[in-house]
């Protein structure tokens, strides 16, 4: 039946129309994909808006920190060295001197006692401790998966 | 049977019209076959296959209300950290006022829109056309604040993502949370101090090695910066038997270097040499001297002293009168004479000079006359140089501290210039805390004089008497040590040679009567400086992200942007560690956001480190058991606050082996914050003529907004909700 040209012409002639009619079909769907990966790209994800201004950032060599470093001059209205003015005042007795005089709040004249640190460590000791013996754990279980079907495996 | 062959293969057409239809038949009856078993199918699997859409309808719409939750907590981690977004603004406004939380409290909720979710709509778009919408909600909810100096706030943010059909009523809903933590990364006791070292460092005053602190430069007369410098395992010595835990806590002494710290000297600085007779000693002092006393009347100050009692030990006086004796004894058989007069004294007294008139009649006729001299000098003026000034006779009298120190206290004979802590320009104030004590030279002596003697017959002789150094003692033995009454000046109650080692460091500018604060809070409840550690979260809830490993942490926190490594910064990070562990960070250059990376065991090294953006970046490095290591190819610029100090289970007492720190190797170091450490371990691997330069952070100190808000990078929640009715 193939051997017939009729029907060779017959069947190239329906394929043909066919996909020109799925594709005469199909045209809208496919030119609104095309427009919405255009949209995605140009549109942007926050984390990746994010990301590009930090590759900004990097790539402008952000500020110049390094000028930090240059700074050095004390500002007009800080105290001043005084040490001159008072040789005379300051040999003799070298009197008490209350030290109650830095106007700071009280959270910057007070330290978090050392038994804090310690029960941190202890704690950090706990957590690496627990951590490793779930490694453990978990490498004895995979060891019992790896085990061969003769030795009673469960695989 | 031929005759039906013959009539088969010679039918005429008609015959075969007869049968048409046949096939037409067929089709049709196979149409009806195939449609029968179609309505069978259908009427036995349509519930199936309703089930099927619609379950696949569900999915879809749990997979588009997810995708509005991702969109929602993408726009959440980029808000929270940043104050003038909506949700970033509610939490700075809520760390503002640092509330106390009982049970749970919503700092911010806000509705989501399909138009604010242009993502996950598109994706709607995408899969079902125009046949439905996302929107969603959030809420930000504290369940617990976490106190310490500056409280922290855990809690979570609640994401509820939408999908609906348009023809469908059912709602689909999605509900997820996420650990959310707001960490106060701020240390407020510690970030006050630009450097913080406990154990006693022997090199400060190293002319070659320096440590150069800029403090802190606001228009705020109140408001300076702080370093402490502690005297933790001072060595041992005749002095201080017990090293730092004797009855006097042993003094971490400055050397000035008067010709760089003039400024800090202020009038006080006055450089002349001494007014003498001999020109060569008044050229040998000349640029050794800051300050200078003019020539006083010894006479002045004679009563404060007995003739027997108080010259007799001083060796130029005995010499004097030796050489007095000596020169009589020729005349010691002629009456008349004064040499007679004089072995006759010497013979009665034997020998002693104390019992001699002879001897207190020639210190009484020297005290009329001397004049005696004061002047200031320093450490490396009266020691360095190929000629010290002080090896000059006159000028000698405090060799005899050096004499002293070398045999009572080995440490104080180290010397040299003082740390620049008020910056290079010596004018920035900042407060210095341990037993700290400025240390410079008074040199004093008597100038040579020439005395008048009328012999008999009225002829007058006039006598050379050479310069007389007064020398240190350290209980007073002879004229020089003992106190004056009344005192030569408000300056000088002893005439001796001496140290001038009393002064707190703080003198220079935080007034007379100044006493060195010997632990870093002896303003509030005495704790001493071996046991002030960073301040640490000890439920460790505050911990954003933990790490077993460096590497893990590396793995993690280091992202590769345009090329460039970047640390990624998000709140505290722990890494566990161990003590062969080392946290690499050589090859970093840049960091973004904002963190604290805390090791509890293990070294860190570091090359050149700066933020991204010094106004939104922060970092800061806790080393809990280990060293900072210096690898960058030059001096290493570091823009962090570095700590290394270990806590141990008693902190007066520790070996330095385990003690925190930073190990030079072989450069340089500028750091734009803060260092606190254990030990300095006397700089041995920073070059000669290197240097440390600390340059106080005035953002850490007094930051705007030291926190960090961290979501969880997994959720502790997630529920659907598929409204099926």
């Amino acid at each position: 039946m193939f051997n017939n040209k009729d029907l060779q012409v017959i069947f190239i002639k329906v394929a043909l129309a066919s996909f020109v009619l799925t594709l005469l079909i199909a045209a809208p769907y496919i030119a609104k994909r095309a427009s919405g990966k255009t949209g995605e790209s140009a549109g942007g994800a926050v984390e990746r808006a994010g990301e590009k201004l930090a590759v900004k950032a990097v790539s402008e060599g952000a500020d110049d920190v390094f000028a930090l470093f240059k700074t050095g001059k004390a500002s007009e209205k800080q105290v001043k060295p005084s040490f001159g003015n008072l040789p005379n005042e300051l040999f003799p007795g070298n009197r008490p001197f209350s030290l109650d005089f830095h106007k700071m709040p009280v959270e910057y004249l007070v330290p978090p006692a050392p038994e804090v640190t310690r029960t941190s460590i202890l704690r950090i000791r706990e957590l690496k401790m627990a951590e490793l013996e779930a490694i453990e754990a978990q490498q004895a279980m995979a060891k019992n998966y790896d085990k061969s079907p003769e030795n009673g495996s469960i695989r | 049977m031929l005759q039906f062959k013959g009539t088969f293969s010679a039918k005429p057409p008609s015959a075969l019209l007869s049968r048409r239809g046949f096939v037409l038949f067929l089709v049709c009856t196979l149409a009806l076959v195939m449609m029968i078993m179609i309505i069978s199918l259908s009427s036995q699997k349509s519930g199936a296959v309703l089930q099927l859409t619609k379950t696949i309808e569900q999915e879809r719409a749990v997979a588009l209300a997810q995708a509005g939750v991702n969109e929602m907590l993408a726009w959440v981690k980029a808000g929270v950290n940043d104050k003038n977004s909506a949700v970033g603004s509610s939490i700075y406004q809520f760390w503002k006022t640092k509330p106390p939380v009982a049970g749970s409290r919503v700092i911010y909720s806000a509705e989501f829109s399909p138009a604010q979710l242009k993502m996950s709509n598109q994706l709607v778009d995408e899969y079902l056309g125009n046949r439905g919408y996302v929107s969603g909600q959030i809420s930000l909810v504290v369940t617990e604040r976490i106190n310490g100096a500056r409280p922290s706030f855990i809690g979570h943010i609640e994401l509820v993502g939408k999908a609906k059909y348009k023809d469908f009523p059912a709602e689909t809903k999605v509900k997820e949370w996420r650990e959310i933590k707001i960490v106060d990364l701020s240390d407020p006791f510690l970030d006050k101090y630009a450097l913080f070292v406990k154990s006693f460092c022997l090199s400060l005053n190293n002319p070659k090695k320096r440590i150069i602190i800029q403090g802190i430069t606001p228009d705020d007369p109140t408001r300076y910066s702080f370093a402490y410098l502690g005297n933790r395992s001072y060595p041992a010595c005749t002095e201080f038997p017990q090293g730092d835990k004797s009855a006097n806590a042993p003094p971490v002494i400055l050397d000035l270097d008067f010709k760089e710290d003039r400024n800090l000297l202020g009038n006080f600085y006055r450089p002349a040499p001494f007014q003498m007779a001999n020109n060569q000693y008044v050229q040998a002092s000349t640029g050794n001297l800051f300050f200078v006393n003019p020539p006083f009347n010894f006479a002045g100050i004679a009563g404060s002293f007995s003739l027997a009692d108080d010259f007799h030990k001083t060796p130029e006086l005995v010499t004097i009168y030796k050489s007095i004796v000596d020169s009589s004894r020729p005349y010691a058989d002629t009456e008349g004479t004064l040499g007679y007069v004089v072995c006759k004294d010497y013979q009665s007294s034997g020998g002693n000079p104390a019992a001699s008139q002879v001897f207190r009649a020639l210190v009484s006729t020297l005290m009329q006359n001397w004049k005696y001299q004061y002047g200031y000098s320093d450490f490396l003026s009266i020691t360095g140089g190929s000629q010290p000034f002080a090896n000059e006779h006159p000028f000698s009298g405090i060799i005899n501290y050096f004499e002293d120190i070398k045999q009572s206290n080995s440490s104080r004979t180290f010397g040299g210039k003082m740390p620049l802590l008020f910056g290079e320009n010596r004018d920035t104030p900042v407060y210095v805390e341990g037993p700290v004590f400025l240390r410079f030279f008074k040199v004093a002596f008597v100038d040579q004089v020439e005395v008048k003697f009328t012999l008999n017959g009225g002829q007058t002789l006039d006598v050379p008497f050479p310069t007389v150094p007064m020398h240190y003692e350290k209980a007073p033995e002879t004229f020089c040590g003992k106190t004056l009454s009344p005192p030569v000046d408000s300056r000088t109650d002893k005439l001796m040679s001496m140290p001038i080692e009393h002064f707190s460091i703080n003198n220079f500018f935080f007034g007379a009567g100044t006493t060195p604060a010997k632990t870093p809070t002896a303003v509030k409840g005495g704790v001493e400086g071996y046991d002030v550690f960073p301040t640490i979260d000890e439920s460790l809830q505050t911990v954003s992200h933990f790490y077993q490993t460096a590497e893990e942490f590396s793995n993690d926190r280091i992202k590769i942007i345009n090329g460039q490594k970047i640390l990624d910064l998000d709140g505290n990070m722990l890494i566990m560690g161990g003590s062969a562990h080392v946290l690499n960070l050589a090859s970093v250059n840049k960091y973004s956001g904002k963190g604290k990376i805390i090791v509890a065991e293990g070294s860190c090294h570091l090359g050149n480190l700066a933020p991204v953006s010094s106004s939104k970046d922060s970092l800061g490095i806790y080393l809990m058991a280990g060293r900072f290591v210096l690898k960058s190819d030059d001096t290493a610029n570091i823009f962090a606050s570095l700590v290394a100090t270990t806590c141990f289970s008693n902190n007066s007492n520790t070996s330095a082996s385990a003690e925190g720190g930073i190990d030079f190797d072989g450069k340089s170091a500028n750091i734009f914050g803060n260092l606190v450490v254990d030990n300095l371990f006397e700089m041995v691997n920073m070059p000669d003529g290197g240097h440390l330069k600390i340059v106080h952070d005035p953002g850490l100190y007094f930051p705007e907004y030291p926190v960090r808000v961290s979501v969880g990078q997994v959720r502790s929640l997630l529920a659907v909700d598929y409204n099926v009715q």
